[in-house]
């Protein structure tokens, strides 16, 4: 959609490389068609305005999909709104097949769905985790956070992702535990991390606030460039690659001990606020990344 | 314990606990996922507890569960407010990818690409899996043209007499043909499921080739013969994991 910044910092560095471009907009379906034909080949036709573009034709794919928000309203009419839907599909179905290069294909992007699970992947891949308890029982949460010391609560989904810290002034809310299972979690004391990963890749830096979540505060937040040790910097590209994806946001977090922890692994990272800090170039990164499949 | 995984009213799931009895079959509900109970821990395998039927069980109790629900919806949760009930139920599916995912070999089907029961494919997605594991298929054809009501002359379809036959584990109910069966099974085995229906077509020349057409995680447990062969299947699994 308009206004989504990594995707506009993207298309303006895929313009910059001289590289033709087809801008597919969610707010309008309506001015689109599609045919597609799947059996033991994909192939494929979307006409835009009337102007037809083979799929086969297209080399990569970079998504930055948004729930969909019909354009078309009931006055339009049913079959508007059902057209809107079934281009959705359609296109959908074509990422999933096509043997395009996707930044990044939504089957590798589900797992990210469920926090817990993908945490899960995470330390089979060889990173350290926090310990972590989803729970409907408060009298178990509470345990929990007692023998961890310093504990945070996190949504399982990531839907309201706001990550804070347990307060034992607002204990009486915790009866409300029992209507949904509810993610509690080993604070880890130390700096927080986030390494960009395109392809083999890896813009890293460190970011520090007083905030539990450095994501929703207003106070002052210092983001730097910096180098990963040379074995994390190692596992940020094993673990993109082991779960299917060409470009990820992951955030880490290292102790004063030394110690590297991985919280999560976000298959559609929204780095344009990190570039901006920064200066490091990862728009280029993925412009380039999705360049070498053109043909 | 044998654990159905499904609506509060769906009467299939409910009739199938009934005839399962003796295996100890219970049906879990989103219901029980807002009961006080439940506990699962990253990493540690003791004390993680579930609550089924309104009652805690340990995982370990836990022999077999059969998976008749893709996600949670804000439809199975009255109990919720309103305006959260969208959340919990993300929340609710999440924790259950978390939870069945731990469960292992145990869960029919497996959790797949974040929906509960096997993969969230599209037709056109089963058609181009099965092309690509070598098996006839028919060309999934589908224009958006079609949806505004104007017909596109240029999609071919190909009328068909359809067989469908549903993978229990390695054994295939209702078969006709010993081809459709192996074909059956070769796309249960690529897509890591263990139940499956698949529907094939045979195409009206002399030669009446075969083809697939179509593919679903979530067949009809109605046939007896099928819920017959998939109590034998649970039956397996729940000895395996004693």
């Amino acid at each position: 959609m308009p206004h989504d910044s990594p995707l506009t910092a993207v298309d303006e560095a895929l313009s910059e490389l001289g590289l033709p471009l087809l801008r597919i907009n969610q707010l309008a379906y309506s001015d689109m068609n599609i045919k597609l034909s799947v059996g033991s080949e994909l192939r494929g036709e979307l006409s835009l305005h009337d102007f037809p573009i083979k799929l086969q034709e297209i080399s990569a794919i970079y998504l930055r999909p948004h729930p969909l928000i019909h354009r078309a309203s009931i006055d339009s009419g049913v079959q508007s709104l059902r057209h809107e839907d079934a281009v959705e599909e359609a296109l959908y179905t074509w990422v999933a097949l096509t043997s395009s290069a996707v930044v990044n294909r939504p089957r590798a992007m589900a797992a990210n769905g469920s926090k817990p699970y993908q945490l899960s992947l995470i330390e089979s891949l060889g990173f350290k985790v926090p310990n972590t308890l989803v729970t409907t029982d408060p009298d178990e949460a509470a345990k929990f956070c007692r023998d961890q010391g310093a504990a945070i609560y996190k949504s399982v989904s990531g839907i309201r992702s706001k990550v804070a810290r347990i307060r034992t002034d607002k204990c009486e809310r915790w009866s409300t535990i029992a209507s949904c299972p509810t993610q509690f979690q080993q604070y880890i004391d130390g700096l927080d991390c986030r390494a960009h990963v395109v392809g083999t890749e890896v813009f890293a830096c460190s970011i520090r606030s007083t905030a539990d979540d450095y994501r929703y505060t207003e106070d002052p937040v210092a983001v730097e460039p910096i180098v990963l040790p040379v074995k994390i910097r190692e596992r940020c590209v094993q673990i993109t690659a082991a779960m299917q994806l060409h470009f990820t946001g992951i955030d880490l977090r290292v102790t004063d001990g030394g110690e590297w922890y991985c919280f999560e692994v976000n298959p559609a990272p929204a780095f344009s606020y990190y570039e901006k800090h920064t200066g490091q170039r990862i728009a280029a990164a993925v412009a380039h990344f999705l360049a070498r499949f053109e043909m | 314990m044998l654990v159905v995984l499904a609506r509060e009213h769906d009467e299939e799931a409910a009739r199938l606990v009934v005839q399962w009895a003796s295996l100890g079959a219970v049906q879990l509900t989103p219901r029980d996922l807002s009961r006080p109970g439940w506990n699962q821990e990253h990493g540690r395998r003791r004390y993680q507890t579930a609550v089924i039927a309104g009652n805690r069980v340990g995982n370990d109790s836990i022999g077999a569960v059969l998976v008749r629900l893709a996600a949670v919806t804000a439809f199975d949760l009255p109990h919720v407010s309103p305006l959260d009930r969208s959340y919990v139920a993300a929340e609710m599916t999440a924790f259950l990818v978390f939870w069945l995912g731990s469960l292992g070999t145990r869960v029919v089907n497996r959790p797949i690409e974040g929906c509960l029961g096997g993969p969230p494919w599209p037709q056109a997605q089963w058609i181009s899996e099965a092309a690509r594991i070598g098996l006839p298929v028919v060309p999934f054809t589908r224009s958006t043209l079609q949806r505004r009501g104007v017909p596109d002359e240029s999609m071919p379809t190909a009328p068909m007499n359809g067989d469908t036959v549903t993978v229990v584990g390695d054994k295939c109910v209702n078969s006709r043909s010993a081809v459709h069966a192996e074909h059956a099974k070769a796309l249960a085995q690529s897509c890591g499921v263990d139940l499956l229906s698949v529907t094939f077509g045979t195409d009206n020349c002399e030669k009446g080739n075969s083809f697939l057409i179509a593919a679903s995680p979530w067949p009809s447990l109605s046939d007896m013969r099928v819920s017959n062969e998939l109590r034998r299947f649970l039956q397996e699994v729940m000895r395996a994991n004693v």
